[in-house]
């Protein structure tokens, strides 16, 4: 992949000003925009067998769940 | 003196609230020219608390464990009436009109809050930089880096500009400045203290925790502030241990943990040295050295957690990024901006996927040993210059770098100590970590003082802070 070009932030930028309403001034996006790629890809390919038929929050019942029982 | 040996000298009557907050104006005075360390101070204000404190304990009565130490903290607590500009241009003049609970649980303890401390813009920044508001100096060496984002509170705890401060942790935010800094830093687990009344980064993230010199002064401020809180609807309502009457009892038999992949990746040979070092020490007291195999989704927990930042703290800054972009630091910007481009679809798939793999973390992890010991940082402190990445083509690799141990526990919701265990050539500090199971920074503070107990380097004192006294 190539790092973005100054048209390709500008396309994100158009992108975003077209669907949020706003675009942000002397904004830098091409390396977040290429870790946030990677990122998109593992979480994508990780969470590929998962059954989304659960609350993705309630994180915290889940620790209480795992906390010691022994305490 | 220690955050301990202070509270101890107050009850014995030793020493005034009064004398000690003079003491630590006085060397703010002197240093924070140079450490840059103090965001906000009201002498007068800090004098008076310390008054009110001894006055109380001259009257008798029942006082809190903190009574008459003065504190300072990251200036993301709010307290009504008083600035917090949260490291920001954007809040410079921000006055909150309640209080954070965790000051109120503080202030409860009879503890002081005698300054407000230099952080990372809007807490969002692992090196300590601030492009807008200042940076931050390591007292060990001020051409270094203190970390972030609680910057502040690593430089003023370390040059005992006071005797402990409370940090924020959303990817390693306590646990990195306190290991630059030489200090004790606890990332309790996500909901054992309150975030209601701090600032929020990225609320699946955030959790609020001390900075100290020594794991006991730790376990004191955290014994303080943990626990349910109606106002903050993710805080647990485990029981909270008694975490100083656990921190003697003999640690031979505890199995500790040493991980067989990720977390040594990359580890500079003279950072690998220290942390084998202090394994051995552990050794040594009888525990069981464990190795243990890490599950293979934690290579990408880091980059997942730098996810939810972004997304998260989109949500939070739209409405400044839409109208005041341009305050904003170019990293900070940058952060931001990249947030607001995560297609909802993928931010509940990875806040799914989390609840899985913490479950299978903690299931064969701590289904065999009671802590697991890391190195906190796989690289030695670098310097400011090193460091100072802004926006600049491969910033975002480079913060990655520096959180690789820290930010999994953010993801997982563990609670994670950092513990001095020594120093680089270059005469900077060099930490371990011990991460456990959720709500048992018990286990990590009983560890952690053990270790304490049989090594020095937690008495070590900046030069700075040494020609000071």
């Amino acid at each position: 992949m190539t790092p973005m070009d100054t048209n390709d932030m500008d396309a994100a930028l158009d992108w975003m000003d077209r669907f949020q309403g706003f675009r942000p001034d002397g904004v830098g996006l091409a390396d977040p925009a290429a870790a946030a790629r990677a990122a998109a890809k593992a979480g994508r390919d990780a969470a590929a067998g998962l059954p989304f038929d659960a609350d993705p929050t309630g994180f915290t019942r889940l620790l209480e769940s795992l906390a010691r029982k022994d305490a | 003196m220690t955050l301990a040996e202070a509270a101890a000298a107050l009850k014995s009557g030793a020493v005034s609230s009064r004398e000690l907050t003079e003491a630590c104006l006085n060397r703010m005075a002197r240093l924070d020219p140079k450490l840059h360390a103090v965001a906000g101070l009201d002498e007068a204000d800090a004098l008076a608390q310390a008054d009110a404190a001894d006055r109380a304990r001259a009257e008798g009565g029942g006082l809190g464990a903190l009574h008459g130490v003065p504190l300072a903290h990251k200036d993301m607590y709010y307290r009504e009436g008083r600035v917090s500009a949260c490291g920001s241009v954007i809040r410079k003049d921000f006055v909150p009109d309640h209080t954070a609970t965790a000051l109120r649980r503080l202030d409860a303890a009879g503890a002081l809050d005698i300054a407000r401390l230099h952080m990372v813009e809007f807490a969002f920044g692992v090196t300590g930089h601030n492009a807008v508001a200042g940076t931050p100096r390591n007292p060990w060496n001020t051409d270094h880096m203190t970390g972030g984002s609680s910057s502040g509170a690593g430089a003023a705890v370390a040059a005992r500009l006071c005797f402990g401060a409370l940090g924020s942790d959303t990817g390693g935010s306590i646990r990195l400045p306190a290991a630059c800094c030489g200090l004790v830093g606890m990332k309790p687990t996500y909901g054992r203290v309150s975030r209601h009344g701090a600032m929020p980064l990225a609320h699946s993230l955030d959790t609020v925790g001390p900075l100290t010199r020594t794991v006991r002064d730790n376990a004191l401020m955290m014994q303080a502030i943990a626990g349910f809180d109606a106002n903050d609807p993710v805080t647990a309502e485990v029981p909270v241990g008694d975490y100083l009457a656990g921190l003697d009892k003999d640690v031979r038999g505890l199995k500790v943990g040493m991980p067989e992949s990720f977390f040594y990746d990359g580890v500079a040979p003279e950072v690998r040295a220290l942390v084998d070092a202090s394994l051995k020490v552990f050794e040594d007291l009888g525990c069981v050295v464990v190795p243990v195999k890490i599950p293979d989704a934690v290579q990408i927990m880091n980059r997942l957690t730098n996810l939810i930042t972004a997304t998260e703290g989109a949500a939070v800054h739209t409405r400044w990024m839409a109208e005041r972009a341009a305050d904003y630091g170019p990293q900070t910007r940058a952060r931001l901006a990249i947030g607001l481009f995560t297609p909802a679809s993928l931010y509940l798939r990875v806040l799914t996927l989390r609840k899985q793999l913490t479950r299978e973390f903690c299931d064969q992890v701590f289904g065999r040993v009671d802590a697991l010991h890391t190195p906190l940082m796989v690289m030695p402190v670098p310097t400011l210059a090193e460091s100072d990445m802004a926006a600049n083509p491969g910033f975002a690799d480079y913060l990655l770098r520096i959180g690789h141990n820290t930010r999994p526990g953010n993801f997982l919701g563990l609670p994670g100590l950092n513990v001095p265990c020594g120093f680089t050539p270059d005469g900077l500090p060099c930490s371990f970590q011990l991460m456990g199971r959720p709500y048992d920074e018990g286990t990590l503070y009983r560890l952690g003082h053990a270790y304490q107990q049989a090594t020095d380097w937690h008495g070590r004192a900046p030069e700075i802070a040494r020609q000071a006294s």
